[in-house]
């Protein structure tokens, strides 16, 4: 009966005050709490949590107080809101940009302003001061500031740089160009997962940036008017281009993940459009004679500004917190430029700090990401917003065009006419 | 002794003063545990909500209409009908062949034994192992090419071939169990008959028809009812495809999945639309009883005794 599963555990939490989720009652005492609770969604291991638990034990040893950090892994985030909503739950928890709306929407996140305004210790700044200006934008929705970020990421196109050492393709049409020389060499350049949507998704997304700027992908879901748009048209054709020159691996669309992505690893494509994190993802299974690098994909039309997109991960204060102040001396003592710069060292992603450097291969999207005029969420936010649109509309026939079954002209017509029936 | 059980008399009287106390903690629990959030699931889904600490807000029928009236839905809704129609035609195929072969083969328990292994194994593993398989460059197509049938290599686990491949996948990891359960029945079945249907002429075919068959068509009836029950809910092994990085494409997706991406809101923790996922449980559980009505209205008949 897993149709009533849900059901059942919705119900059964009603019925018994959510006390299934009630892993660690959070301290009563107000002014100097000895222990902080932290509910994590790291695995025990990885290494984040292991640079976590170090920051927290130097935390403790500094100053007296404990945290108490639960790891809680896949799922974390409903046990926050569920533990949240009925009085319970941790000081502190891990969030991302993707579910700043969730807990916003459960009442798990209240105003952070205060925290960012927490000096860091020993360096006479505030958390808001060491963050770049992209950043604190990217984690802001129309309430403030959503949580204190430590990690950030982004999307872009990776390559093997010693086969490219100069690569720099102004335009997207260049990297095209670049690509079909590549594949007159008897080599399929682009390594696609094509069986992870959002991935193929990766490729519109950044065009369209491009080409209409952020927001674009928003307006499509709530206004069919949206998909006549030639940003709109300019962006798709440039798609329908990619696709009929074939340069994606043979049968992309019917990989097992992640094949695409460990191919390209492996040295057998050069390029993947993929986030910050496929460097450290498929590290284990690099060729040695491949050196990583990411770029913002080449723009269709350089002469708009740049825009890159901006995800974070980082840590949220409880709302109903018996120890706000305490919470923010932890994470402003965790932002300290000697544990973010470990980030890029223990975790080999790009650190939150603006003067944290990132792992050689990521420095030139960290670059972007300061130096952006303009940031954007991931797919503008939307699959956390409206999922329906993304998952039902947008998704499936992105999937199609990526495929080579539409063409351009159909994903829009096509794209205009499930968005008017959704919107009514 | 005989009075005092006659109704009016005093041990009857004593065991019907017992009945309530001993059977309220049942259903309490049933109550509590079963009827109260099957309820709840219904009252849901007449609404909207996002989960504890969001807002519920009625809407009435738009759940309902909203799915009725979404292709994707109603995409779904017919693959998860094909799934259990053609997969339950499979697995019956597959069940009857075995009463035919497995009753007399002489490593009969071996080759059960040996069926029935894949429906032990967690249909996560069962999905990622085959999907592995039929990935392009994995051991499918690579025989395909070693044998010199690379002309039929096929892209197994893109759009158009995903439902297929998953619909193989289903009947190898459930196969086991519907021939284990239908040999229960064949085994209960005295060997005279067979014995007396040889002496008089009747191949193993013949047997079938008029003794395996209808001797165990109660059993035959049960398994089906199964099948409805496991079939409309077929989720774990499409998931496992895909894994946790994508959300399975519409060719894929069955009524489980659907309440899945609606209960998560899909991949990147979007707000759950608990609301609809509500509603396609009740859809859901309307469907699997009207087919095991069915199944038993097909199967309806006199008992046969031969004991």
């Amino acid at each position: 009966m897993r149709t009533w599963t849900a059901v059942v555990v919705a119900g059964a939490l009603l019925a018994t005050g959510a006390c299934g989720t009630k892993l660690q009652e959070t301290p009563s005492s107000s002014a100097a709490p000895k222990t902080l609770v932290y509910w994590g969604k790291w695995a025990k291991g990885t290494p984040q949590a292991t640079l976590f638990e170090s920051v927290i034990a130097d935390y403790t040893k500094q100053t007296g107080v404990k945290v108490d950090v639960q790891w809680l892994a896949q799922g974390q985030e409903d046990q926050v809101k569920n533990a949240i909503a009925t009085g319970q739950g941790p000081d502190f928890y891990d969030t991302a940009i993707d579910h700043t709306a969730g807990f916003r929407a459960a009442g798990a996140l209240g105003d952070m302003s205060a925290v960012f305004k927490t000096k860091i210790p020993g360096e006479g700044k505030t958390i808001e001061e060491v963050l770049p200006k992209s950043v604190l934008k990217a984690i802001s929705d129309d309430k403030g500031y959503g949580f204190v970020p430590h990690s950030v990421f982004s999307i872009g196109l990776w390559y093997d740089s010693s086969r490219y050492p100069d690569f720099a393709p102004k335009t997207f049409d260049d990297f095209l160009q670049l690509a079909v020389m590549e594949k007159a060499g008897k080599r399929q350049p682009i390594a696609q997962d094509g069986t992870i949507n959002s991935y193929n998704a990766f490729w519109l997304y950044q065009v369209l940036l491009t080409t209409a700027g952020p927001g674009t992908l928003r307006q499509l879901a709530e206004d069919p008017a949206a998909w006549d748009r030639p940003e709109v048209k300019k962006a798709v054709t440039s798609i329908e281009a990619l696709v009929k020159a074939k340069l994606f691996q043979t049968d992309y669309m019917a990989t097992k993940f992640p094949a695409g992505q460990n191919a390209w690893a492996a040295g057998d494509h050069t390029f993947n459009l993929n986030g910050s994190w496929l460097g450290s993802e498929t590290a284990s299974l690099r060729a040695a004679s491949v050196k990583p690098r990411i770029v913002p994909l080449p723009p269709v039309d350089p002469a708009k500004g740049s825009v890159v997109t901006v995800g974070a991960l980082g840590w949220a204060v409880n709302p109903n917190s018996k120890n706000p102040q305490a919470a923010a001396d932890f994470l402003a003592f965790a932002m300290q430029k000697k544990n973010i710069d470990r980030i890029a060292t223990d975790a080999a992603n790009i650190p939150s700090r603006s003067d944290s450097p990132a792992p050689v291969e990521l420095i030139s999207i960290q670059e972007s990401i300061r130096n952006a005029t303009d940031v954007s969420l991931d797919f503008d936010g939307l699959a956390a917003v409206n999922p329906k649109w993304f998952n039902d509309v947008f998704l499936p026939l992105d999937d199609k065009l990526i495929g080579g079954k539409i063409d351009a002209e159909t994903f829009l017509r096509e794209g205009k006419a499930q968005t008017g029936a959704m919107v009514g | 002794m005989a009075a005092s059980t006659t109704p009016g008399g005093a041990l009857h009287v004593a065991r019907r003063r017992l009945y309530l106390p001993m059977l309220l903690p049942a259903l309490l629990a049933y109550l509590v545990f079963f009827v109260v959030p099957s309820l709840f699931g219904v009252v849901l889904s007449f609404g909207e909500w996002s989960g504890l600490g969001t807002e519920f807000s009625w809407v009435g029928l738009a759940n309902y209409t909203g799915l009725l009236t979404s292709e994707l839905f109603v995409a779904s809704f017919l693959n998860t009908l094909l799934l259990t129609v053609i997969v339950g035609g499979v697995l019956f195929l597959i069940a009857a062949a075995s009463m035919v072969v497995l009753r007399t083969a002489r490593a009969g328990a071996f080759i059960r034994s040996a069926i029935f292994l894949p429906f032990m194994i967690s249909p996560i593993a069962v999905g990622l192992a085959v999907s592995f398989l039929f990935n392009p460059e994995g051991v499918i197509n690579t025989a395909l090419e070693v044998t010199g049938l690379s002309e039929l290599r096929r892209p197994w686990l893109g759009p158009d071939l995903i439902f297929q491949v998953i619909m193989a996948g289903v009947v190898w990891s459930a196969a086991g169990f519907y021939v284990v359960l239908v040999m229960s029945a064949v085994d209960g079945i005295p060997p005279s008959l067979f014995e007396v249907a040889r002496i008089e002429g009747a191949g193993p075919l013949q047997q079938f028809r008029y003794i395996t068959l209808p001797l165990t068509r109660d059993m035959l009836g049960i398994a089906a009812a199964l099948w409805a029950i496991a079939g409309i809910k077929t989720f774990e092994l499409i998931i496992a495809f895909v894994g946790t990085a994508g959300t399975p494409p519409p060719e894929a997706r069955t009524l489980a999945v659907e309440q899945y991406l609606r209960v998560t809101g899909g991949r990147v923790g979007g707000l759950a639309q608990l609301g609809e996922a509500a509603a396609i449980g009740v859809l859901m559980t309307a469907i699997t009883a009207v087919l095991i009505v069915l199944s038993r209205r097909i199967q309806r008949r006199d008992r046969l005794e031969w004991a």
